[in-house]
């Protein structure tokens, strides 16, 4: 089973980052950075910040929701490489329910997500959606691997959110 | 981490496999496969050391199992750090060994001391 | 079961059974604290829980220990089945992990916790298991009782309920713990003694943690609870402690980066 859990604070950070209108992009994106915990039958991954991505890093592609330059990526990266966080893509999709990864966001998660591996070390890696009330999320467990979905998210605040992630998979 | 860069040096050379971690508000050192003296059992054990002065000791020195040495030991120390129990002994070092390498050598000396 | 059995706890919310029953509690110790804890949460609903306790109770335990009969001290009951038998009696399909250890010695069936409850004694090893609670993400509730001498004067019943909140202030931010209480403890390691227990007073803190953790879970006051409330057990009532006015917002003890599984960096 994977588990994500994220403190109430850091998760509103991150939406109301990833809420915010760009000046070009139709959609914001940003990373959480994580440390995991592994049983013998669960990993779980403890969100530690979130990383917003500043405007001028964005890349104009009106084919896309989002595209992110490669100083982001080299910023995101450099900081996993020093402190060994787990990296988590996050964006956001407006409606109520499961949100589904689509298409583009594996054709996008299958180039990026595994090359974060090459970080080296234990660290996993994956991308999460979160709509107005559900999440989904993937995770990469090493650079060959499929990945597999994150089963449940706790937001851990007042009130305690346990939510079955949803079934928005890899379609 | 907070400490002069020369005090780890000085713990870099003397012990080859040194890391960092913090918990709760205390420091720690992690000293791989460091030799006690004899005749100690284990012979070599990995240790911890927290630098910081907490529980009245000024700083205290954690191994994962009790050592079985010659002298009667306080082990009055066991914490549960991280993952799993540490056991320290009661051993106060002076106020003036503030040095990182110091205070290990310090503290294993409580074996023999 | 007639859905009946909690219309009158439907003021916590439309889907408030749904959490409960979803949610994982661990609690540690099932002393006189922990057993009202565990008899609560059975009635309110609670069908996941992680029970750690390593003693089998005494003659001694009878004048609190919510569900311990005279036959169980006479044929040495453990106190974790005392606690289930209580929860089993109201959810006979509840899921218990029951272990007779102390929780250090076992400590990964308490990773699976949404909440923990701290009924231990000692500061020593509330700040353990504070600190565990921490590194996981899991919030921490914590009770204690305890009455100090004072000669010429009656004695005095206080004690505490803590919660101890990711990203909130811990107990060392409150004042609850210090180094001078945890210095004290160890100079008297091996001479513990018993410390003065009474079944009401348990009562009193233990229902106020349940009903911290109820809130906590469901929200329904819609308000974020005082973490830190005192027991005036000579006067009878629990208010938020003082201590409150004065403690920073943020921890400075847990930082957000220091979680998981303990990271060692080479040096």
């Amino acid at each position: 089973m994977i588990h994500v859990k994220i403190t109430k604070p850091t998760y509103n950070r991150m939406r109301a980052d990833l809420i915010r209108p760009h000046p070009f992009a139709y959609e914001r994106v940003g990373f959480i950075f994580a440390r995991k915990d592994t049983t013998e039958d669960s990993i779980t991954l403890f969100a530690t910040d979130y990383h917003a991505i500043p405007d001028t890093q964005y890349i104009d592609d009106p084919d896309v929701g989002a595209r992110i330059n490669s100083a982001a990526l080299r910023s995101v990266m450099e900081r996993a490489y020093s402190t060994k966080e787990c990296i988590l893509h996050v964006h956001l999709h407006d409606h109520s329910g499961a949100p589904r990864f689509s298409k583009v966001d594996r054709i996008g998660y299958n180039q990026m997500i595994p090359s974060f591996h090459n970080l080296g070390g234990s660290a996993v890696h994956g991308a999460m959606i979160f709509s107005i009330n559900n999440a989904a999320g993937l995770i990469w467990m090493s650079k060959a691997d499929l990945p597999v979905p994150v089963n449940k998210l706790s937001i851990v605040g007042y009130p305690l959110e346990i939510q079955k992630a949803g079934v928005g998979f890899y379609v | 981490m907070n400490f002069p860069q020369d005090q780890v040096q000085e713990l870099k050379r003397l012990f080859s496999d040194v890391s960092y971690a913090a918990d709760g508000g205390y420091d720690y050192f992690l000293i791989r496969n460091v030799t006690l003296a004899k005749p100690c059992i284990p012979e070599t054990t990995d240790v911890l050391l927290c630098p910081n002065a907490r529980e009245g000791y000024n700083s205290r020195l954690y191994f994962p199992n009790q050592i079985q040495c010659e002298k009667q030991l306080n082990w009055n120390g066991t914490t549960f750090i991280f993952d799993r129990q540490w056991h320290a002994f009661s051993w106060q070092l002076q106020p003036l060994e503030r040095r990182l390498a110091q205070m290990v050598a310090s503290h294993l000396r409580g074996f023999t001391s | 079961m007639c859905d009946d059995r909690y219309n009158r706890q439907s003021f916590l919310g439309p889907d408030a059974q749904e959490k409960i029953e979803e949610c994982t509690v661990g609690i540690i110790g099932l002393g006189g604290g922990g057993s009202h804890i565990a008899q609560q949460l059975a009635h309110i609903g609670f069908k996941k829980y992680v029970l750690y306790d390593p003693d089998v109770p005494e003659e001694s335990n009878l004048n609190r220990l919510i569900g311990l009969t005279v036959k169980d001290v006479e044929k040495k009951i453990p106190k974790i089945h005392i606690a289930r038998r209580l929860i089993l009696a109201l959810h006979p399909e509840a899921k218990i992990q029951a272990i007779q250890k102390n929780w250090q010695e076992s400590p990964n069936f308490l990773k699976t916790c949404n909440i923990i409850f701290g009924c231990v004694d000692g500061y020593k090893g509330r700040m353990e298991l504070e600190a565990f609670s921490r590194r996981f993400l899991i919030p921490y509730i914590d009770i204690g009782i305890d009455v100090h001498h004072v000669d010429g004067e009656p004695p005095n019943l206080s004690g505490q309920v803590i919660a101890s909140l990711p990203g909130e202030p811990c107990m060392k931010c409150l004042g609850f713990i210090t180094e001078q209480k945890l210095q004290k403890e160890t100079q008297k390691y091996g001479a513990a003694g018993h410390n003065p227990q009474v079944v009401w007073a348990n009562g009193v803190v233990a229902s106020t943690a349940v009903g911290l953790a109820t809130n906590l879970l469901t929200g329904w006051t819609k308000a974020i609870p005082e973490i830190y409330l005192s027991y005036e057990g000579n006067l009878g009532y629990m208010k938020p402690h003082v201590f409150l006015k004065y403690t920073d917002k943020a921890c400075c003890h847990y930082p957000a980066d220091q979680v998981g599984e303990a990271v060692f960096l080479p040096l």
